[in-house]
Order: C-alpha cells, then sequence, then structure tokens
C-alpha cells in the first residue's frame, strides 16, 4: 500500500507539465477555469459598487411578499422579524396557499393586530407561483420583496436589497442566501461552504459580469413594473429562474446585493439534500432547454449574445461537467489502474487548496459568516461539491430527460403539472 | 257651575237641533252628514262670532263648539252666551279639542262645559252626547266637565301623564282602603258618581283587576294620584298616606324609570312592593298587575305580607340609613329576589336589574357591596362597550380591514393552472366566458384549467381585497368605531345576598368588621367634622400630617347578647379614656354611634400605624371584656 503510494507520488513527480495536464485533464477543463473566474473576479471587485449606493429615496414603497403552505409555525415569527428591519416594509402581505393547518387562522390573526396588512388564504392549494400572483394583485409599493416563510434576516437586509434600485435599469435583486444550520450536519456544514462559495462569491461574480440569473425565490426584490411587464410569476418548479430569465429577456439587468443577507435552513440528510437538489437541477434544465430554447438558438428572436454566455456556461460547467466527470473517471482507471486513486487524491489535494483559496476569500467578502468553524470541512469539500453533486445531478438531468420528472415534482401541485408548459 | 237645566235632558233621543261650530270643514262636513242621517237639523257656525250669533238667534239643543276657534274661541262664546241667563234654557255645550289639557287649565272651563270631546273624533260618542245628552250636575260647585276619551284602535294609547291624570281622577272611583275617610288624599273622588263614557269600560281593560286589588284592603300609594301632579316626582310626595303607612306602592300609569328610581331612593318606598298596572314596568316591579286574572288577586296579598315579614326583621340602621348599599341590600332582602341581570336594548348599558333603578348605579354600588363580601356575583354575561361613550348598543360587522367600510362582497378566487395567475372571478369574466387575463387563454374546464381555490372578500368602498375580513363594532349611539380585538369589555353579574349580607341586615352595622366600611363624612361625628375640616385646613397650608384613628369593636354584638349593652357600654368607655391616656396631649377622642375617633395632630399616618400595636394594647389595659377593637388609619390623602 504505501509503496504503491510511494510509486505514485514519484510517478507523479516525473510528469513534465503537459503529460500532467493530460493526465489532469478534467480539473483543468471544469475546475480550474471555475475557481480562477470566480477568484480573479471577487479579487478585481471587492466590493460591490451597490453597497456605497445611497439608499431609496423616502417614499418609495417597499411591500413584502410571504406565501406559504402549512407554514403556522414559521409565519408568525418570520411576520415579527420583518417589523424588525431597519427598512421596515411599508406593507406585507400574507397568502395561506391552501393551508390545511391552522396558518390561515394565524395571518387572521397577524392582520388584526395590524402587523400585516393584506391576508389572504385559500383553501385549495395553488403552488408558491399562484400564490405570489395572487398577493401581487394587492402591492401596492413599486419595490416588491419576495421571501420564503422560514428565513431570517439580518438587520439591513432590506435596506441593502432596495439599494441597486437606484439604477433605474435594474429590473430584480437577488438577495444573498446564507446557511443558518451549518452545525446540525456534515451535509449541512458542506452545504454552508457551498453557499458561501457558489452561491455568494458566484453570485458576486456574475453580477460583475451582468449575468445573474436567478433571482432566489428565498430572498429577491422586484421592480413591480418590471414584474407586471413580464406577467408576473408563471407556473411550475423554479419560478424564480424562470422569472429571471423572463426578466432578462425583457432587457431588465439583475443584481445581487451580498450585503443582503438572508438565513435559511438546509435539507440536513443526504436524502432529503438528493431530493432538493434533483428538483432543482430538474427544474433548471426544464426550463433552460425547454421553456427557454429559444436563448440558445442564434435564429429566434429571443436570442441574445448576453444571455447565451450564461446559457453556454451551465451548459459546459453543469452539464458537461457532470457527464465529463464518470467518463474521466473510467479513462482514469482504464489507462492507469491501480494509480488512479493516487491520481484522484492529488486532484483532490490540489482543489483542497484551491478551495481554501476561494473559501478564504469568500469569507473576507461574507464578514458575517463564522467561517472559522467551516475550516475542517474543506478537506472534504471538493468531494461533496465535485463527486457527489455531480452525480446527483446526471441523475436529476437523466430522470428529467428521460422521465420529465420535472413533472411530477410534488412541490407543484398535479393539477398545474398537467397543464402548464 | 251655574244652574242650568238642559231642555232636552231625559227627552226623546231624536230629533235635536245642533249648533256646530268648527273651522274644519272636514269636520263640518262630517258631523253635518251623520248627524243629519239620524235625524238631527244640524247648523254651521265657522268661526267663534257666528257661532254666538247663531246661538242668540236660534234655540239650540246642542252646541258642539270647537275650543280653538277664530275670532273667539269656544269657551268665550259659551262664557258670553251664558252671561246674563242664568235659569234660563241652554243647550248643552260640549267642547270638541285636541288640548285636553289646556282647556282643563283654563280658569273658567268647567263653569261653561257640559263635556269635552277629544280629537280626533268618535263619532259615536258625538252622536251618544248628542241623542242623549247629559244631565249636568246642579250639586257639584267644583264640578268638572266631563272628559270623554276616545276609544282608539287597540291598543289604547295612553296619554301623557300630566294629561290624564287629572281627568282621571275624575272618572273612576277610589275604593275604600283600611284608612278612614278623613286621611284620604285630597284627590279623592267626589261622591256622586261621574257618569262614565259607555267606551270609557272597554277600554280599560285593567279597572276590574285594579278594583279586586284595592279591595283587598291595604294601603296604597298610587302613582301618579298620590304624587303633586304639577311635579310627579317622588320628591314631591303628598301628605297622605305617609310613606311608612302604604303597604305598597301602585303604578297606574306609566312612569320613566327616573321617577321611579327616586321614588325608591326617597323615604323608605324602597322596602315597599310594587305592583304594576300599566304592564310597562313589569320587569322591574314585584306584582305584574297585567298578567293577574281577576280571581288572582290573592297573589298580591301573598307579596304584600311577605315584604311585610322581611320588612319586619330589618335592622332600624338600615331601615333609617340613606346609604344607597343599605337600601339596595334592604330591597333585596325584602323583595326575597336575588338582583338578577337581564338584557335590555332600551338601556345604553344593554343590562337592567330586576329592580327600578338604572343598571349603571346598580351595578357601581353591587360591585362595592361584593368588595365588602355582601353580595355573591354570579357571572350573566360579558358585553362589549364603547370605547368612547361607553353604550353596550353596538354592531357587530365585519369589515374591510383596510378602510373599516362594512361594504364587503364576496368573490371566488380562481386559479389559471397553466399561467399561475390567480385573482377573483370578476378578472376573468369576459361576458359569458372565462378568459385569463395574464396569458388570453379561455379558461374552458374547471379542474382542468382552473379551479376555485378559496372566497375572496372585496370591498366596495376602497377596493382592498382579502380573505380575512376584520370584526369591527360600531356604537348605534355615538356612531364610534372600535377593533374588534380592542374593544372594551364588561362583565356582568347577577348578584345574591350572602349570609354577612343577611346578618347586617337583620343586626345592623355592629355586625360587620368595621374596618370593612369605608369612612363615610356622613357617619362621623358633627365635632370630628369640623375639627377634620381644621387639621385639612392646615395641611394644605403648611402640610402638617394628622392621622384619623377608625375604631371598630367587633365584639359588641356578642357582648351584648351574653352581657348585656351596658357592659359593653362601660368597657368602651374605659377603652377611649384609655386611648386618651395613651395618645397624649396632642389628640383629640370622639365618640361616635358605631365607631369612635381618633384625631391625631402633627402625626404622620405611618408613624401612628408603626405604634398601632403599643397604642392598642394600652387601651385595652384593664378591660376585662374582649371588645374586639380595631383600628383603621387615615392620613390627609385619605381625604383628597
Amino acid at each position: 500500500m504505501y509503496a504503491l503510494i510511494a510509486d505514485g507520488f514519484s510517478y507523479l513527480q516525473s510528469q513534465s507539465g503537459l503529460s500532467l495536464l493530460l493526465l489532469f485533464w478534467y480539473v483543468f477543463i471544469f475546475e480550474i477555469p471555475r475557481y480562477t473566474v470566480n477568484f480573479a473576479i471577487a479579487l478585481l471587485f471587492s466590493k460591490h459598487p451597490g453597497d456605497m449606493a445611497p439608499d431609496l429615496i423616502d417614499g418609495e414603497r417597499i411591500s413584502v411578499i410571504v406565501a406559504g403552505h402549512n407554514e403556522e409555525d414559521a409565519i408568525e415569527r418570520c411576520v415579527l422579524a420583518l417589523h424588525e428591519q431597519s427598512r421596515p416594509p411599508d406593507e406585507i402581505i400574507v397568502v395561506s396557499d391552501g393551508s390545511t393547518d391552522r396558518m390561515a387562522e394565524k395571518i387572521g390573526t397577524l392582520l388584526r393586530h395590524g402587523l400585516i396588512d393584506s391576508a389572504h388564504a385559500t383553501e385549495l392549494r395553488a403552488g408558491k407561483s399562484a400564490a405570489v400572483n395572487l398577493a401581487d394583485r394587492s402591492v401596492t409599493g413599486e419595490i416588491m420583496i419576495n421571501i420564503d416563510c422560514d428565513c431570517s434576516f439580518d438587520r439591513h437586509a432590506f435596506r441593502n436589497i432596495v439599494k441597486p434600485f437606484v439604477d433605474p435599469d435594474i429590473g430584480a435583486v437577488s438577495g444573498n442566501i446564507l446557511v443558518r444550520n451549518p452545525q446540525k450536519s456534515l451535509v449541512t456544514a458542506f452545504q454552508a461552504i457551498e453557499y458561501l462559495i457558489s452561491v455568494s462569491m458566484g453570485k458576486q461574480a456574475a453580477a460583475q459580469l451582468g449575468q445573474v440569473t436567478c433571482a432566489s425565490g428565498a430572498f429577491s426584490a422586484f421592480r413591480q413594473t418590471a414584474l407586471h411587464g413580464v406577467g408576473g410569476m408563471d407556473a411550475g418548479g423554479g419560478e424564480d429562474l424562470d422569472v429571471t430569465l423572463r426578466l432578462r429577456q425583457a432587457g431588465w439587468q439583475i443584481d445581487f446585493a451580498e450585503s443582503a443577507i438572508c438565513y435559511t435552513d438546509v435539507p440536513d440528510t443526504l436524502t432529503a439534500l438528493t431530493r432538493q437538489r434533483f428538483r432543482w437541477e430538474r427544474d433548471a434544465v426544464r426550463l433552460r432547454y425547454r421553456k427557454h430554447i429559444d436563448l440558445m438558438n442564434p435564429f429566434s428572436p429571443q436570442f441574445n449574445w448576453v444571455e447565451l454566455v450564461h446559457e453556454v456556461e451551465f451548459f459546459f460547467f453543469h452539464i458537461v461537467a457532470a457527464i465529463a466527470l464518470p467518463i474521466y473517471l473510467v479513462w482514469l482507471f482504464f489507462t492507469y489502474g491501480d494509480l488512479a486513486p493516487i491520481v484522484l487524491v492529488a486532484a483532490q489535494a490540489g482543489l483542497v487548496v484551491m478551495d481554501v483559496f476561494t473559501f478564504s476569500l469568500a469569507a473576507i467578502a461574507t464578514p458575517k459568516v463564522r467561517s472559522r468553524t467551516l475550516l475542517p470541512y474543506l478537506l472534504g469539500y471538493s468531494i461533496f461539491n465535485g463527486f457527489l453533486m455531480r452525480f446527483i445531478r446526471i441523475a436529476a438531468y437523466m430522470q428529467e430527460w428521460v422521465f420529465k420528472a420535472s413533472y411530477k415534482d410534488t412541490y407543484v401541485p398535479d393539477k398545474v403539472h398537467r397543464v402548464r408548459g | 257651575m251655574a244652574q242650568a237645566q238642559v231642555e232636552f235632558a231625559g227627552q226623546q233621543a231624536a230629533g235635536r237641533r245642533v249648533l256646530v261650530a268648527e273651522d274644519s270643514s272636514i269636520t263640518q262636513d262630517l258631523l253635518k252628514l251623520v248627524l243629519t242621517q239620524r235625524g238631527h237639523q244640524v247648523d254651521i257656525a265657522n268661526d267663534g262670532q257666528e257661532a254666538l250669533h247663531a246661538l242668540r238667534s236660534s234655540s239650540y239643543d246642542v252646541a258642539l263648539l270647537d275650543f280653538h276657534l277664530p275670532k273667539m274661541d269656544g269657551l268665550q262664546v259659551a262664557t258670553q252666551f251664558l252671561a246674563g241667563r242664568q235659569g234660563l234654557s241652554r243647550p248643552l255645550f260640549v267642547a270638541i279639542t285636541g288640548d285636553v289639557e289646556g282647556l282643563l287649565k283654563h280658569p273658567e272651563n268647567c263653569e261653561h262645559f257640559d263635556e269635552v270631546v277629544p280629537k280626533p273624533l268618535n263619532i259615536d260618542v258625538v252622536c251618544g252626547i248628542v241623542e242623549n245628552g247629559t244631565e249636568t250636575s246642579g250639586t257639584g260647585d267644583a264640578a268638572q266637565p266631563n272628559v270623554v276619551e276616545m276609544v282608539k284602535a287597540a291598543p289604547a294609547e295612553p296619554l301623557p301623564p300630566a294629561r290624564t291624570a287629572h281627568a282621571q281622577r275624575e272618572i273612576i272611583q277610589r275604593p275604600a282602603t283600611k284608612r278612614s275617610a278623613a286621611e284620604r288624599p285630597v284627590t279623592q273622588t267626589p261622591d256622586t258618581q261621574t257618569p262614565v263614557s259607555p267606551s270609557r269600560e272597554t277600554q280599560k281593560t285593567v279597572s276590574p283587576v285594579r278594583s279586586a286589588i284595592e279591595d283587598l284592603g291595604y294601603t296604597f300609594l298610587r302613582w301618579p294620584d298620590d304624587f303633586d301632579p304639577m311635579q310627579q316626582s317622588a320628591r314631591s310626595l303628598l301628605a297622605t298616606p305617609q310613606p311608612g303607612e302604604a303597604d305598597a306602592i301602585l303604578l297606574c300609569e306609566a312612569v320613566r324609570m327616573e321617577d321611579l328610581s327616586e321614588l325608591l331612593q326617597s323615604h323608605d318606598l324602597h322596602l315597599l312592593p310594587i305592583i304594576d298596572l300599566t304592564g310597562e314596568r313589569s320587569a322591574g316591579t314585584d306584582v305584574s298587575g297585567v298578567t293577574l286574572s281577576y280571581g288572582e288577586t290573592g297573589k298580591i296579598r301573598d307579596v304584600i305580607e311577605a315584604f311585610h315579614d322581611r320588612r319586619a326583621c330589618i335592622h332600624d340602621d338600615l331601615l333609617q340609613s340613606d346609604d344607597f348599599g343599605d337600601k339596595l341590600l334592604g330591597r333585596m332582602f325584602t323583595s326575597g329576589k336575588d338582583l338578577i341581570a337581564r338584557y335590555d336594548g332600551a338601556d345604553t348599558g344593554f343590562i337592567a336589574f330586576n329592580t327600578i333603578v338604572d343598571a349603571a348605579t346598580v351595578g357601581l354600588e353591587a360591585t362595592k357591596l361584593t368588595e365588602n363580601g355582601l353580595l355573591r356575583p354570579i357571572f350573566f354575561d360579558r358585553l362589549h362597550e364603547c370605547g368612547h361613550c361607553g353604550s353596550a348598543r353596538l354592531n357587530v360587522r365585519e369589515e374591510c380591514p383596510e378602510c373599516h367600510s362594512a361594504n364587503l362582497s364576496e368573490e371566488p378566487y380562481l386559479h389559471h393552472f397553466r399561467c399561475a395567475y390567480q385573482g377573483p372571478e370578476s378578472d376573468f369574466r369576459s361576458g359569458d366566458d372565462l378568459i385569463c387575463p395574464k396569458c388570453r387563454r379561455e379558461l374552458s374546464h374547471f379542474g382542468r384549467d382552473y379551479d376555485k381555490p378559496g372566497i375572496m372578500v372585496s370591498c366596495a368602498t376602497c377596493g382592498t381585497s382579502t380573505s380575512e375580513p376584520t370584526v369591527g363594532f360600531v356604537c348605534v349611539d355615538c356612531a364610534a368605531r372600535s377593533d374588534g380585538e380592542a374593544v372594551r369589555t364588561r362583565d356582568v353579574f347577577s348578584y345574591a345576598l350572602t349570609e354577612k349580607a343577611v346578618g347586617y341586615l337583620e343586626a345592623g352595622e355592629a355586625f360587620l368588621g368595621f374596618t370593612q366600611k369605608s369612612l363615610r363624612f356622613s357617619d362621623l361625628p358633627f365635632d370630628l367634622v369640623v375639627a377634620l375640616n381644621e387639621e385639612a385646613r392646615r395641611y394644605n397650608q403648611d402640610q402638617t400630617s394628622f392621622a384619623l384613628l377608625n375604631i371598630a369593636y367587633e365584639n359588641e354584638r356578642e357582648i351584648d347578647i351574653e352581657h348585656g349593652p351596658r357592659k359593653f357600654t362601660q368597657a368602651r368607655d374605659l377603652f377611649l379614656e384609655n386611648l386618651r391616656a395613651a395618645l397624649g396631649p396632642h389628640s383629640k377622642v370622639f365618640r361616635g354611634r358605631g365607631y369612635d375617633y381618633a384625631l391625631i395632630n402633627q402625626s404622620s399616618p405611618d408613624d401612628v400605624r408603626r405604634d398601632m400595636t403599643g397604642i392598642l394594647s394600652q387601651a385595652n389595659a384593664h378591660i376585662r371584656l374582649d371588645i374586639g377593637a380595631s383600628m383603621t388609619v387615615f392620613g390627609p390623602k385619605d381625604f383628597g
């Protein structure tokens, strides 16, 4: 065993640059560029200009929509927390989307106590999109913030998420979602790192390039004229990605406010995580390659070079990278036999080093997160992110392509699955 | 009345000559038509002068004179016609008026009119008078005209008290009570029986019952007869019978709650049973004469006797007390009934008790009595009341959370599955079709294209829609609005006498733990009040404090029973003597009726409280009987 490791090490040492490139082609093609781009952009624009922007002009009304299903336990705390904001919303609209618990009763009480401004309760579940659309009818503010019931917010989150709207071209701003329960399990710790690197820093980088493609459903703000211009939310899962893509097509810019921090509980078991990611990936594939396929078609009037950038990025770094991984592994074991694990360990070691760099940068950019406690988990993060997540993605993509599984998500009522596009 | 003979009296009724003096052509025509048809000869006069002229130029059997005639009123016509005609024949003068009271007030009215017929006219009555006439009394020198009340469509509307009271005395004969004739009220009817209009008998359905009640042989105070008719309040109770002699109060006519309340609170009338003959106050009185049948008047006897018996048990302290709380306890005790709350829409507090005092006053007093352990509250209901005016008459309604309008209408939500548009059905409605306002697709299949996940409430006033209308209260008295959550509530109780209260009622103030009685200026000896005023003045001038000790003797009753009152008085005297010595020169001790007092100058109440044990032990020295003395200390602030 030791002899094998020693052999492997001496083999790697003996390689020239070109042969190393050939050996680690997967890493060089799919991993290095992703890290480099993020790293470079984060380094170049460590401070987002939006943070310096003045607050919205006084009198600009901010409305909040909270749409939930069976959120009896969370809704009250959520609403009370909204009143704790340094820039409290001018209007809170809550929808109980066909809740079968006592959520409807709870929001009635909140309304009577003057804690919310409008309450709607339906008896049949219509899905998040329809619930948001229902609430949207009552919105009187020019800025609408859409939040999930189970999220909690930094005191200045609202003040910060509306700042970018001083730019009249901004149609929506995504909030910065961080993990509230990193200590819960190994899975949540890895997700905390993932959110910090790919969501927080990844979106910061994307924002610099004008490539934010998803105003997160858990916390984002919309300019009402923009949202109404595209007809509000559409049916089906992944409505946040969908509406963002449609806003982009309509010419609106999407920004990311990294200082508008929102915490959410992430799945704490691998099963739950897998189920969640299956849903996300399936929705992404369905939306990008079914509903919005025109974005990839140079002959379509919808075609736009700017949109092509993120489409290609997604295609290459998500889909191709996921599919290439098993190919690379097979090739590696086929070609190098016993040495293959050593090569993989070496690749992982290299990735850990890059992870530490990127993570440090992300931690500096988002000082709110207690990043030090996450440091030990960096050793395993590349396995989680580089292997596990990619295999989940492959499975999800296959399932969607072959079985159109996104049409069976329980996240969306069946009646909607049957008819939506 | 002037001696006069009505010519046709006792004659055959047919073919009378009638003068109708009336300025209303409709009344003229009506009377002329009816009377002519019945074979009478009718002349019409349009004003007073014409009437006088007609009377002088022709001979009439009956003159129907409108009291208010142009040029000369009916009374003047009669007066001038009769002037210098003593002994000569004259027609029967009948006054027609809508203002019986005004006519009766007139100094000369009784002299000349034989009948008064109120408007609107009952033609049968008029015909009866014309045809039968009325033999005017030749003896009564203070006789008044007969007032013929109209039989109106049932139920007969009682005339206001001021109007009918006077007249009714003349019509309804008062049966004898157990008092002698000399003691009877001055409103006693003349001995001659005044004829009663035939219609009268049918109208006064309670009369037989009233007669039967009055025949029971008790002394009744009658409302309003035994009260000054000009003021009609309990304060103006007429001289006879004295309240102490009466056995019950008989409400013969409608009476205002305020008057009744005053009635209860003055004298000792609160301990008398109240018998309602009007049917309007039955809930607050002890017996309703209206619901009694003729043979059931024995029940009244039972009630009166029960009151008698229980009243006899009440201690003099309570009988003589002016305190409203004491009166209330006394009333509950004698009536043998708890204080029962009930709903009463006529009252702004929405509550009435089974007594004749307004609920607010009763409720306030009952709360105090409850605190003192004299009443036991029994929960009745929780009322919401207006934060602005306190009224409990509130309209509860669902209202718009935005503008508080109640102009709400319900509409189903409609969810279009395909594009996720969700809104009220009206958004989709396009003629007979449902068209999605977002994607313009037609919704043709319920359950496949769309469904209706709930009901939305829309406000027609401000356009807001919600599924959660709020509940609001609007005061029907002052129109103030309150949120459902914020509206004030008030608990209402019925009350029952506690054993302690019964002990207090039977044994007087001595029964109570004295400290529970709050300090009342009215109870203080006069010289103490003077001294207290002096101390208060000094306190206001230079903040010189003082302390007042209220001394109660818990064991008075026991010592009275066991050793006799003299022993207690001796012990009490000795106690006060010791107390004087203990308190020193800066104090004065006052002897009261139930309590004694000590006023200590230049001492703060707190200092005195601290020394209380010492003071009490010194004052109790050498007293063999335990008089159970206890002291409550009051300071200047207690007299604020």
